[in-house]
């Protein structure tokens, strides 16, 4: 459905010039949501503003649904950016404007007709129910139910893309869920495809299919969200995962370890595991056959994409050989069990 | 005599509501769009044209760095040629409305540089074109400071107008100038003050007025 071809963006100035998008090829299948996760500067909000032509590309194609926008003609541009939503960070409701009306923008300009409006519109409230305040101002909504208009009115004229740019950096946790859930049904009921850019690991985690990690221009990274999380690659993306699984309210690892072997020491191990083989039976059953202790220093169980996953660390209590045995049959899961010798207990 | 200076006052104050209104319209139809011009015009707008950008720059801060009263002088000719005269009431038009619209273009393109970049950019990621940019974002968006700044503008004007009676353009001011300061009669002079102040207070409140209804959205 979306579809990038070695899309490069640089921003000229009169001493420095800045490569903001450096040779980006990505694909986006139709009905999916497509996350891409990068730290500040990495790129994000230029890539995401070139895909609907909001900023020129100085090179490459972007092709929606087929359509190479860079062939069309002015008219064809403006007809093709009609189909593709977009929300930002901070809103952009015209003030002006009352909910109603800030949803009809899109329509009045597509040219639709007073009764059509209204019936879309309606429906639009409806869906993000937000009925009751059809007649009030942006200035009298909460940063949630801003994002909800936003997110109607980007829907008004039927895109097939929809595009979010940060849209819940600016809202505190609750409504960030909320509003992802939202985008989640929406993506559902409509069959929209979802391309965003964060640089939350909670997004990704809770309503993203694939994701992409962008740094200084380039995508260095992409899977599907389970993997990425099971089998981060870079450093970069092994940061994004570590950190978040940190950032949650988990007891602190009770036990020093250092990185060397010494004979007679404990192994720490890392754990992370995906779908139905989640943690706790797997691993005591694993134990008991190759006769060994785990103790359980860090557990956290996330739900990532609708899946079940896992995220432990352990202490294993048992001879070299054996637990050598306990890990390296744990990889024969690969697809779903990730382990990750920390280091050994002091 | 008395009789007589009720009517001249009220003569003197329909030719003076008469300028204001008129030179300001004049200015406001001339203005504004100048002001979208120069706004749309600068280099992260919608339409960047530097050698636009700049001439009109120049022209409308020219216009707005000439004293009123030298202006009304100089261009006494082009006030003929138009007007046919250079006194009277319609010929002080030229003079009000040639200085009030460099004023008003830079108060329209300071109101609309106020609208947010991220409203224009959402209009342009829903296919709107220029001019739909300008009708269904930045005028609208803008409209509360421009209410603001024509109010400003009118204001401006009563003070001008009295000014262009001093050269035969009638009104209050030339009323005051003829009788209050050349043949000594404070009377008419403190009645012409008066009737200035309240002209002001009255655009004043209409401009509030007008601007609060627009707020609606802002404050609540
Ligand atoms: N209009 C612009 N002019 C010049 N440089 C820009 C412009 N927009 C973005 N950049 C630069 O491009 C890089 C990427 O910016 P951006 O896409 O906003 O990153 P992100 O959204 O990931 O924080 C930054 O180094 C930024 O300074
Ligand atoms: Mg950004």
């Amino acid at each position: 459905m979306i579809e990038l071809i070695n899309l490069y963006k640089s921003y000229q100035s009169k001493d420095n010039s800045v490569i903001a998008v450096n040779g980006i090829n990505l694909n986006v299948a139709a009905g999916k949501i497509f996350g891409i996760i990068g730290l500040s500067g990495a790129g994000k909000s230029t890539l995401i503003r070139c895909v609907n032509f909001l900023e020129k590309p100085s090179s490459g194609e972007v092709v929606i649904n087929g359509k190479y926008l860079s062939q069309l003609s002015n008219s064809e541009l403006h007809q093709t950016q009609q189909k593709i939503g977009m929300i930002f960070q901070h809103f952009n409701l015209l003030n002006s404007r009352t909910v109603f009306a800030n949803i009809a923008l899109p329509l009045e300009l597509a040219g639709s007709s007073k009764q059509d409006i209204n019936l879309k519109v309606n429906s639009l409230l409806q869906l993000v129910d937000l009925t009751d305040k059809k007649n009030n101002y942006p200035s009298q909504l909460s940063g949630g139910q801003k994002q909800r208009v936003a997110i109607a009115r980007a829907l008004a004229n039927d895109p097939e893309v929809l595009l979010c740019d940060e849209a819940t950096s600016a809202l505190d946790p609750q409504t960030t869920d909320a509003i992802l859930s939202l985008l989640k049904q929406i993506n559902n009921k409509l069959n929209i495809t979802i391309l965003l850019i964060t640089h939350e690991m909670e997004v990704v985690k809770n309503i993203c299919d694939q994701v992409a990690v962008i740094d200084q221009g380039k995508i260095i990274e992409a899977s599907t969200v389970e993997n990425f999380f099971l089998n981060p690659q870079t450093q970069l993306a092994q940061n994004f995962v570590r950190t978040f699984c940190n950032e949650k309210p988990m007891p602190e690892i009770s036990v020093e370890f250092q990185p060397q072997y010494s004979e007679g020491k404990n192994l720490i191990v890392r754990l992370t595991f995906v779908g139905n083989k989640v943690a706790e039976p797997l691993v005591t059953k694993l134990a008991k056959k190759f006769n060994i202790d785990v103790s359980i220093l860090q557990a956290d169980i996330e739900t990532v994409n609708e899946k079940t996953m896992g995220f432990l660390v352990v202490e294993l209590y048992g001879d070299k050989q054996k637990t050598t045995e306990f890990i390296d049959h744990l990889a024969t899961y690969e697809t779903s069990v990730k382990a990750e010798v920390l280091g050994y207990a002091n | 005599m008395p009789t007589n200076i009720w009517g001249l006052l009220l003569q003197a104050f329909a030719e003076t509501v008469y300028m204001v209104f008129a030179a300001g319209i004049i200015s406001f139809v001339i203005g504004i769009p100048i002001g979208i011009l120069l706004c749309i015009s600068d280099k992260n707008h919608i339409a960047p044209n530097p050698i636009v950008n700049q001439c009109l720059a120049t022209v409308v801060n020219i216009g707005r760095s000439i004293p009123f009263i030298i202006l009304m002088v100089a261009i006494i000719p082009v006030t003929r040629w138009i007007t046919g005269t250079s006194i009277g009431t319609t010929a002080a038009l030229v003079p009000l409305a040639v200085s009030a619209i460099p004023f008003v273009a830079k108060i329209a393109e300071n109101a609309f540089k106020q609208v947010a970049h991220g409203l224009l950019e959402t209009g342009k990621s829903m296919g709107a074109s220029n001019w739909q940019l300008i009708f269904y974002i930045l005028l609208p968006e803008s409209r509360v400071a421009l209410i603001n700044g024509l109010t400003l503008t009118l204001v401006t004007l009563v003070s001008f107008s009295a000014m262009a009676g001093a050269i035969g353009g009638g009104g209050l001011g030339d009323l005051a100038i003829r009788y209050g300061y050349q043949r000594f009669n404070s009377f008419i002079m403190i009645i012409t003050v008066v009737i200035l102040v309240g002209l002001v207070q009255i655009i004043q409140l209409l401009g509030n007025k007008l601007s609060s209804i627009y707020n609606l959205g802002k404050h609540q």
